[in-house]
């Protein structure tokens, strides 16, 4: 798997035209380190509010479809908003179900963002009709 | 997988009800009041906030009411260590921490900050306290910090918030299918299901080869709100093993590990009850799979001529965070054990911190956070008056107000996260009685909103100002009111399903749907009583408790029992209205009372 730098994505969603808001989305990341999925969420989430000014979605309730969704209490929000834009997706746990018979589904925090799913991601970020409708 | 450290005799699990601090522990100290950068700024919180802060509590007189800490919280260091140590990140508090904290004292308030026990912070710098204890306790003095709050994150010893979820296998002993014990002319093989389970959780499970063996041995993880705080976080499989002479014999458990939730690869054994001795405390040998029993090595006991109590557990959980934060204690009393400071315990209740945490701290968290939608500069938050996890007002308050026992002078008290007054949300009724609640449980009152936004006499102001709900909160005698009625007591489940812990008191409620009383002794002998309204709907009944209900639950700790005993007069005063009326009868009663409302008394005795 390509794997991608905090300092990479964030040089990408940034691009030429959001220069000024680069330094804030960092914000206690350590710059070489492997994106992973939580710190996509994270850095996304103040993208869009500081850079594109997009309001929170208030009721982030529906989110808590994911199970891990409360294992990060710190990015809880992060989490919540761009799965709630449709920016970044659920990820299925194969084998499980929950008490309706539906997919188990969490975020997966952990796991490491490949290129091609960042670039999604970023793409999602500027495009509202590219959003996808979370579950 | 590494180990955590050697846990010290005062540490164990065994002492955590002994009511002994660790060594330079201070006692005495009222809960905290102050303001807290995360509500209202998230990470994104400033040096130049933060004195916008400092200048506005001075501005408000909020001081002079007692709100004296100002805390930084998550966000305000490099993302990693330089040469070893903690430093300010630059461009959001460019002047360093010391230059602030002379600034915060010279508008005569106090500093305080924040770290973790972890080796991450929660929003991701790499630097938490653990293996650090000494240097950064070091150089929170040289900052002159007066607060420290210690969150949890990436630990190492527990599955927390960032940590790796097969640390469960440090918080859980292995399965166990039975124990063999061997001296000198003595043998004994005992399985299981012949063992006692003591405390919660612990239970005997089948394996597809059709062997029982006792699963779960380990504390359960109260970060959520599913479970009561009242009564056993943890459970133990105990054997009585009687044996013909004192001396040494050896133990040999048949069991089977995992790095999951109810099973591990932790085991402590321990012999006696009232002065017990632990043996062994460390892994076993990793098995294939957990139902792969084995025999252990032999464990070296001492047991005594006659009945003995073999214990086999796994306390760590409890145990390893107490270290943790022991360590860090112990850095600041290395560093100046004159200092005075405030250590606020921050790890979410999952480890049953209402148990050991007076041993360390000045408070401890409770559950998870109240709110997961904090402000941000020009974004005043979002907060819920009720849901079904940890993120609103009901869901803190409905632990908190049946945890009273634990919290006290000598003790400290339960925190059930910072003040979300003023976020959205949350209307005005609700912020008052969410400032009532606060107040009648002793929790401490950290602001979490952007103070630009308060003036003197506005709505706001009059709720975080209302010095009379302040002074409930921060009464000399200490004591966190006591549940004495819910109207919950009117449900079928009261009368039909509730069968242990079935107190006003004692009984974990999370039906929003109810009228609770608290009652609150005062050191000057009075009491205070509160009627709060959880409800959507307002309440047209009346409520009424009589004075033995309230004399038979809050017993001895009433200093002056005239207030409410019959032979004098007793006043009421409302003190969110001021209404001042004399009561007749033998009853405190209500009526009326909004949805989210509440009615505060303070009862006086009147000649």
């Amino acid at each position: 798997m390509e794997t991608v730098r905090i300092n990479e994505f964030i040089k990408s969603l940034c691009g030429d035209k959001y220069k000024e808001c680069e330094d804030c989305l960092y914000d206690g990341l350590v710059p070489d380190d492997e994106l992973n999925r939580v710190s996509a969420a994270r850095i996304i989430h103040a993208f869009i509010q500081k850079a594109l000014k997009e309001d929170d979605v208030k009721d982030i309730n529906p989110a808590a479809v994911l199970r891990d969704l409360y294992d990060c209490r710190s990015c809880v929000n992060h989490i919540a908003q761009v799965y709630l834009k449709g920016i970044m997706t659920h990820v299925s746990v194969h084998g499980l179900e929950n008490s309706k018979g539906e997919d188990f589904i969490i975020f997966d925090g952990k796991s490491l963002v490949d290129k091609k799913s960042a670039q999604e991601m970023i793409l999602r970020a500027f495009n509202r009709d590219k959003r996808l409708n979370p579950s | 997988m590494n180990k955590p450290s050697v846990i010290l005799d005062e540490e164990r699990f065994d002492t955590f009800k002994n009511g002994e601090v660790l060594p330079g522990k201070k006692k005495g100290r009222l809960p905290a009041m102050g303001w807290n950068s995360w509500n209202a700024f998230g990470s994104g919180n400033t040096e130049a906030l933060t004195k916008a802060m400092a200048d506005k509590i001075a501005e408000l007189g909020l001081d002079k009411l007692g709100y004296k800490y100002i805390v930084l919280d998550d966000g305000c260091y490099k993302p990693e260590r330089v040469n070893g140590l903690l430093s300010n990140e630059e461009t959001k508090f460019p002047s360093g921490f010391k230059s602030l904290a002379d600034y915060i004292h010279g508008k005569g308030l106090k500093f305080g900050m924040y770290n973790d026990i972890g080796t991450n912070l929660c929003a991701g710098a790499a630097v938490g306290t653990c293996g650090h204890e000494k240097i950064d306790a070091k150089t929170y003095f040289d900052w002159d910090i007066d607060f420290i709050k210690v969150d949890n994150c990436y630990y190492l010893w527990d599955n927390a918030t960032f940590s790796d979820a097969e640390n469960a296998g440090y918080t859980y002993a292995p399965h166990i299918k039975g124990i063999k014990i061997k001296g000198r002319d003595f043998e004994t093989k005992l399985k299981a299901s012949e063992g006692a389970l003591r405390g919660k959780g612990i239970h005997i499970e089948k394996s597809e080869s059709g062997d029982e063996y006792a699963a779960n041995i380990g504390t359960f993880d109260g970060t959520g709100p599913e479970h009561s705080p009242v009564g056993d976080l943890s459970g133990e499989l105990l054997f009585n093993v009687i044996v013909p002479e004192s001396g040494e014999y050896e133990l040999v458990a048949d069991y089977a590990t995992g790095r999951e939730v109810g099973c591990g690869r932790w085991l402590q054994v321990a012999v006696g009850l009232k002065t017990p001795k632990v043996f062994y405390d460390d892994f076993l040998d990793e098995t294939p799979g957990k139902e792969d029993f084995r025999d252990s090595k032999p464990i070296i006991i001492k047991l005594k001529e006659g009945s003995n109590t073999v214990r086999l557990m796994n306390h760590r959980r409890q145990e390893n965070t107490l270290n943790s934060y022991g360590e860090l204690h112990r850095g600041f009393m290395e560093a100046d054990p004159d200092r005075d400071i405030v250590l606020s315990i921050c790890e979410w209740g999952k480890t049953g911190p209402h148990n050991w945490g007076y041993k360390v701290g000045d408070s401890w968290r409770i559950l998870n956070d109240i709110t997961f939608q904090v402000g941000a500069d020009g974004n005043p938050g979002h907060g819920a008056w009720t849901s079904d996890y940890t993120t609103s007002v009901c869901a803190q308050y409905n632990k908190a107000v049946i945890m009273d026992e634990f919290a006290g002078l000598n003790k400290g008290w339960n925190d059930p996260d910072m003040l979300m007054i003023g976020m959205d949300g949350l209307d005005m009724t609700m912020c008052k009685t969410h400032m009532t609640m606060w107040a009648m449980m002793n929790s401490p009152l950290m602001l979490g909103l952007d103070l630009r936004r308060v003036s003197k006499g506005d709505e706001i102001y009059n709720i975080i100002a209302n010095k009379e709900i302040i002074a409930l909160n921060q009464d000399p005698l200490g004591i966190q009111a006591k549940r004495v009625y819910t109207t919950y007591e009117e449900s079928d489940f009261w009368n039909n399903e509730c069968e242990e812990l079935c107190r006003p008191d004692k009984a974990y409620i999370r039906d929003n749907d109810r009228v609770d009383v608290l009652a609150k002794p005062l050191a000057d002998g009075k009491m205070a009583l509160s009627f709060i309204n959880l409800s959507d709907k307002k309440r047209e009944k009346p409520i009424s408790v009589d004075k033995y209900r309230i004399m038979s639950y809050l017993g001895d700790k009433v200093v002056n029992l005239d207030c409410i005993k019959n032979e004098k007069a007793i006043e009421v005063k409302n003190l969110w209205t001021g209404e001042v009326k004399r009561l007749e009868g033998e009853e405190f009663s209500v009526s009326g009372i909004d949805a989210h409302d509440n009615i505060t008394y303070l009862v006086t005795a009147i000649d």
